[in-house]
């Protein structure tokens, strides 16, 4: 799994202790002669970098020998203990600058620190008085001192870890939590110890599983006993696993072994051991903090729980959870030092040995032999170890991945390699195929999870690697989640009652083994066949066409052994709990890869993210289904799940899109009677014929006769109505077959009809093609012709639609029945006010109609008047207005028809206007011709009249210009002076607006001229704030002249003014960026802006003179 | 022993786009509306303390979704736990009415609850304060929807004028309390009572 390689050895006689510094790459050694020896880590070799000879003499008064040594990175200071003193040396020169001097002999020494909280911890515990003491300093700034004493004073501190509230402190014989803050509180944890009811691991859940089964099975227990037992025996003398079909270890099973009673003895032993480890860690910031307890061969978790409002806040109330650790420990009872690496990862070490191990496990991840012996090892940076051999060497080693690893997550075939690449462990001696999977699924987890994966990997292209990496840690997974279940369904099988314990544990094991299966994407096809009933499973092969036969030779080998096949099925609750949300997940994979085929989906593991494609979801060896194959697998199986466990969701599932098959689902639902959900269905997947069918004939013929026949299709009359407004627009025909279905068979009364009729087709929404509307009025108008038309009325009122088609048919319809007054009043509203309909084509009606000879003086009056609205839109005016004027005799209408076209378009209406004060002038001369003098009088007063109402918009020049001479002045004495007032009022309008424009102009120029006027004095004595040179006045040059922001006048030399101006722009950035970091400072900030005006360029000279353009960057140039 | 967990309550918004969820979660939590449009990047959430039985207090844990690609970018894992779903559509808006059922389902089948008949579901008739003439969905049909969807509740609400949205949320607590309550009651204890532990490694060290 892991090797570790040595890249350097130095020797250095009488070494006193070794400390690593990670953050500058160095290696600090202190010899028994008071020489610091410093070296620097280059190129994966050690280098001796500076001694610093006697440094430590000095400072050791009492001449006692160097302890232990420390660095803190938060206060860049190396930490050397002696017996009564740790000294504080700077972290770069080595120099003294503080001491911590306590006579009661410091026996042990530890320093924390955590980086969130910019914390360091300095503890120890003190020989005499057995007493601990804490020096807790807070973002770089000494803050505290507190101490406390343990309860006895033969107790030695083990170890000590912190957590958010608090620090952690292990002794020989207690746990403690000391609580700092405010109010520290130092409290023995001896107390609420509690056990997990069911193991929250799958193999100690299977364990568990397999001793709850013995219990319920008497029958077989006598022959598994011995197995059991054997177990026990076998897992101490490291022998092979349980049970050939079971396939579950010895070392598997550390929580089974806890409740064994043979094992008591041996743990009684043990716990004498009081020279043990007891070791507080924990494997994240924020998590509970962990302790490996040899004593009493457990592992305890510490839950801290911080109030819940009934407890006090300063006094939380703890949890430790306890976790059987004997296994552990008596595999690695040799090893006395335990040193916590990352990802659940320890090392171990004795005399010659270092191991990596799982914490949880056990596993064995790494083993190095050291033949030189074992003084020390100190973890440094990276992937990197150093060890203090007997012999005063020190090694410099970096564990990797070992090449088996390498070649599989290179991509080297690594079939043989993988089962050959064991290297010593707890489980190597109980190798067994599921054993090894397990391992690889915690090493891949632990490689992953490593803040060094990249260095741990050890590839030219690491990230590929890791990737690589993370999909086989996919396979193994799924592979070993299969195999338990495998186990569990072994040990469930035949059984015929499930004891409470059984069926919690068996949820448990589904749960997890499912979450898994979501995490990782398991193939579907592996998944179903492996797990799922067998009446889901067969489906694989009727969708796929698949059979997957190799998938089961395995078991079939077993089963054979057995002579019968396993009958166990996953519970239907545990299945719509756990398993049905794994194919609703794989359903939303597939069809998001349906949207991506070419760029696939991301799959995301810790930091991994990987796009993936559909080969992703297949099983190698086998055929390739295609996407929509797999969806429909998926959604079809998920469908008979919900048939046979959640009935309740078939509704729901059908209604949404889905890729079921179409027969399998028709036929399960038929078969069940739930013709609700096939109608949905159907709907859903657009097969409204089938549906529409099976309501209108196979459900219809099956109604029985009497009373209940005509219920039955009084409802589906109800259905079908339901069902035809709810079909989309595209199956017209569909709708209409259907529609006619039910007229047909439900002979009613007009009123029904139409009911039907109106709900099926009067639509809200528009429908996709224009030529729909007039294929469902043909329909409509089979049927009754007074709905046809409501119907036109109905899609022209909702807007639906503006077919001029159909506006011509409805005036048609209108015109047929022209003498119903509020037809009339319809078609009158509709020709005036809608554009939608062609004035040509309705027009022609209007003629056709006038044309008719039966047709009544009321009936040609309305037409043609009628006539003038499709003229008014074909722009022929003076014909609408000779209709209006002549042909109805109607002045008003006339007269209110020019009005509304000189407010819509005046100049037309102004044309019209006088196109008809012509005729109108014309018809006065006609009559003073003759000698009726009424109709003259009648025609002045016609003139009179227009001239009163329309001159105003008319020109009055024009209008007196052809008024008839022998109109008396008389007559038109008030007219004359309304036009005359009314033109005097809008020549004084004019007048003002030309006033308050000249008040405006004059304000302007005054403007300008202040602009124009600002001057500045140079004197002789002036200097450039800038260079503070003077200004020359024999020089022709270019100055700037900037108006600051403090409102004062600048004048700088033209060179110095490039400067200023970059000033005062950085300036004006600098502030910008402060109003987007502050926006509350913003508008402090845009005050002093806004007062930097602008800069002006300037020019100074004996002799006037013209300045280049481009020395004019700003406002207009001034002169002195 | 006993462990007394904080109750929150997780309510799932979903709704078509533009309809108002975020809108309608921000005026609730935080009594604010913002006029400007800016479209929901998969899920976010805001909590907010509610009063439960007059003493007791709960946490209710508002998750406001992305309208625009329906269910395909949340797996089950964002649905599992929901204690109530609200459904929002938007009075000027036929089509997210209509769409509200299709709502109902998909999120029924990507959340796998237990009792699909009896979860809890509100809807939302957002943007009242819209003038009369805008509005498409009428009052009744909004009625028959929530009727034919097993009666749940319908609420006319307006995030921009806080029309109602405190009531409407006040009968999501509630239902989503209720269903909260029904899966405590199926909470089983993680632990076994007490155990006894000698960590000074005296020979009766364990009691189990």
């Amino acid at each position: 799994m892991l090797r570790a390689r040595l890249l350097d050895t130095i020797n250095s006689p009488g070494i006193a202790s070794i400390l690593p510094i990670d953050q500058s790459r160095r290696l600090v050694l202190v010899k028994t002669n008071g020489n610091i020896e410093v070296y620097s880590k280059e190129d994966k070799r050690l280098k001796l970098f500076q001694t610093y000879p006697k440094l430590l003499q000095d400072i050791n008064t009492n001449n006692s020998a160097v302890r232990d040594l420390f660095y803190s990175e938060e206060l860049s200071t190396v930490f050397v203990q002696y017996d009564n003193v740790i000294a504080l040396l700077n972290g770069t020169n080595f120099h003294l600058y503080d001491r911590i001097t306590d006579k009661r002999t410091i026996l042990k020494c530890w320093l924390l620190e955590s980086q969130h909280d910019k914390t360091t911890y300095l503890i120890y515990q003190t020989k005499e008085y057995s007493k601990i003491r804490v020096l807790i300093w807070h973002n770089r700034t000494y803050k505290t001192v507190l101490e406390t004493h343990l309860h006895s004073n033969n107790e030695i501190m083990k170890s000590v870890d912190f957590d958010k509230m608090g620090l952690l402190i292990t002794t020989n014989i207690g746990i403690y939590f000391w609580q700092l803050g405010p109010q520290p509180k130092f409290a023995k944890l001896d107390k609420n110890f509690v056990k997990l009811k069911y193991p929250n691991d799958l193999v100690s859940l299977l364990n568990e599983l397999q001793g709850q089964t013995l219990k319920i099975r008497p029958s077989k227990q006598k022959k598994a006993k011995p197995e059991l037992y054997n177990k026990g025996k076998i897992s101490n003398d490291n022998h092979s696993t349980i049970s050939k079909s079971s396939k579950i270890s010895a070392k598997s099973s550390f929580s089974n072994l806890w409740r064994r009673k043979d094992e008591v003895t041996t743990r009684k032993k043990q716990v004498n051991n009081i020279a043990g480890i007891r070791y507080a860690f924990h494997t994240d910031y924020g998590k509970s903090p962990v302790v490996l307890d040899q004593i009493t061969q457990n592992l305890f978790q510490l839950e801290i729980l911080h109030g819940d409002g009934s407890d006090s806040p300063s006094t939380p109330s703890y949890k430790m959870i306890v976790h059987d650790h004997s296994e552990f420990f008596k595999h690695y009872s040799m090893f006395s030092d335990v040193q916590y690496i990352e990802t659940n990862i320890l090392m171990l070490n004795n005399y010659e040995d270092i191991k990596f191990v799982d914490c949880n496990s056990g596993f064995t991840f790494l083993d190095q032999n050291i033949s030189e012996g074992i003084k020390s090892v100190k973890l440094a940076n990276d992937t990197v170890f150093l060890v203090w051999t007997d012999d005063d060497q020190i090694q410099l080693y970096e564990y990797q991945v070992d090449d088996d690893v390498r070649s599989a997550i290179q991509g080297v075939n690594d079939s043989q390699n993988d089962s050959n690449s064991e290297v010593f462990s707890l489980c190597s001696q109980l190798n067994t195929e599921f054993e090894d999977l397990w391992r690889k699924v915690l090493f891949y987890k632990f490689f992953l999870n490593s803040s060094n994966s990249i260095i741990l990997c050890n590839s030219s292209n690491p990230q590929e690697s890791l990737n690589i990496a993370a999909m086989k840690l996919r396979d193994l997974t799924v592979m070993w989640c299969l195999e338990i279940f495998e186990q569990m369904k072994s040990l469930l099988d035949d059984l015929t009652r499930y004891s409470i314990e059984i069926t919690n544990i068996q949820n448990l094991i589904i749960r997890d083994i499912f979450t898994s299966f979501i995490e990782f994407w398991a193939p579907p096809e592996l998944i179903i066949l492996k797990t799922f009933p067998f009446r889901l499973s067969r489906l694989v092969s009727d969708i796929t066409g698949e059979d997957h036969q190799c998938l089961f030779q395995d078991n079939e080998v077993q089963n054979d052994n057995k002579t019968k096949s396993t009958t166990y099925e996953i519970p239907a609750k545990v299945f719509t709990e756990w398993c049905i949300p794994y194919l609703v997940e794989m359903r939303r994979h597939m069809k998001n890869l349906m949207i991506n085929k070419e760029k696939g989906i991301t799959w995301k593991y810790q930091d991994r993210s990987i796009q993936e494609h559909f080969d992703f979801f297949l099983l190698n060896d086998h055929k390739s289904p295609t996407i929509e194959t797999m969806l429909e697998l998926l959604d079809t199986v998920l469908f008979e799940a919900y048939l046979q466990y959640l009935p309740t969701m078939l509704g729901p599932f059908v209604r949404v899109s889905n890729m079921c098959n179409e027969k399998i689902v028709a036929r399960d639902l038929r078969e069940h009677h739930l013709f609700e959900e096939l109608i949905d269905f159907y709907f859903q997947r657009g097969r409204h014929t089938e549906a529409l069918e099976f309501l209108t004939s196979e459900f219809f013929n099956e109604a029985e006769t009497g009373a209940t026949r005509d219920e039955i299709k009084g409802k589906i009359k109800i259905l079908v109505i339901a069902y035809l407004t709810k079909v989309p627009s595209d199956f017209l025909d569909i709708i209409f077959k259907y529609t006619s279905w039910l007229l047909e068979n439900f002979k009613a009364t007009t009123d029904e009809h139409e009911d039907i009729l109106a709900s099926i087709l009067f639509r809200d929404s528009p429908l996709k093609q224009k030529t729909y509307y007039l294929k469902i009025y043909d329909f409509i108008n089979i049927y009754n012709q007074a709905l046809s038309m409501k119907y036109l009325e109905f899609i022209f009122s909702t807007g639906i639609s503006d077919s001029a088609h159909l506006h011509t048919i409805l005036i048609r319809r209108y015109l047929q029945e022209i003498n119903n007054t509020r037809i009339r009043a319809k078609l009158k509203s509709m020709l005036e006010t809608t554009i939608f309909y062609d004035p040509q084509n309705v027009l022609v009606l209007l003629e056709e109609m006038l044309d008719k000879t039966d047709l009544s003086d009321d009936q040609r009056s309305f037409l043609n008047l009628l006539r003038t609205y499709p003229l008014n839109r074909l722009g022929e005016h003076e014909k609408a207005l000779n209709i209006l004027y002549v042909e109805l005799s109607s002045y008003s209408n006339a007269s209110s028809y020019c009005e509304k076209l000189y407010h819509i378009e005046e100049k037309e209406g102004i044309r019209v206007l006088m196109y008809w004060y012509q005729k109108l002038i014309e018809e006065y001369g006609q009559n003073s011709d003759g000698e009726a003098e009424n109709q003259t009088k009648s025609a002045t007063e016609l003139i009179k009249r227009f001239l009163k109402d329309h001159s105003r918009k008319l020109d009055a020049t024009a209008v007196l210009k052809i008024l008839p001479k022998t109109i008396s002045m008389d007559d038109l004495g008030d007219i004359l002076i309304e036009i005359v007032k009314f033109n005097s009022i809008k020549k004084n309008d004019l007048r003002i607006v030309k006033n308050v424009l000249q008040v405006e102009l004059v304000n302007k120029s005054k403007e300008l001229n202040d602009f124009l006027s600002t001057n500045v004095n140079l004197t002789e004595m002036y200097t450039c704030p800038v260079c503070n040179k003077t200004f020359s006045s024999f020089t022709v040059d270019s100055i700037f002249w900037f108006d600051m922001p403090n409102d004062k006048k600048c004048v700088v030399h033209y060179n110095c003014g490039r400067v200023l101006q970059s000033r005062l722009e950085a300036n004006i950035q600098r502030k910008k960026s402060i109003q987007e970091k502050f926006p509350n400072f913003l508008q402090i900030v845009r005050k002093c802006c806004s007062r930097l005006k602008g800069v002006h360029s300037i020019k100074y000279s004996s002799k006037a003179s013209v300045l280049p353009q481009d020395h004019l960057n700003f406002l207009p140039t001034k002169r002195i | 022993m006993s462990s007394k967990k904080k109750t929150i309550l997780k309510v799932i918004i979903l709704g078509d786009s533009g309809v108002g969820k975020t809108s309608l979660m921000h005026r609730y939590v935080n009594d604010k509306y913002s006029q400007q449009y800016k479209a929901t990047i998969g899920a976010d959430f805001l909590t907010k303390e509610i009063n439960v039985d007059g003493d007791r207090t709960a946490t209710m844990q508002v998750w406001d979704t992305a309208g625009q690609e329906r269910f395909q970018s949340l797996g089950v894992a964002f649905y599992r736990g929901a204690d109530c779903c609200v459904l929002v559509y938007d009075v000027t808006n036929t089509k997210s009415f209509e769409n509200i059922k299709s709502w109902r389902d998909e999120f029924l089948v990507h959340a796998n609850v237990s009792s699909p008949e009896s979860f809890p579901f509100v809807i939302l008739g957002n943007k009242i304060d819209i003038e009369e003439t805008k509005k498409v969905i009428s009052v009744k049909s909004a009625q028959d929807l929530a009727k034919s969807l097993g009666n749940i509740p319908l609420f006319l609400t307006s995030a921009k004028s806080s029309i109602n949205v405190d009531p409407a949320f006040e009968e999501i607590a509630r239902s989503a309390l209720q269903q909260n309550q029904n899966d405590a009651d199926a909470f089983e204890e993680d632990f076994n009572d007490a155990i006894n532990i000698q960590l000074d490694g005296e020979a009766d060290s364990c009691a189990c």
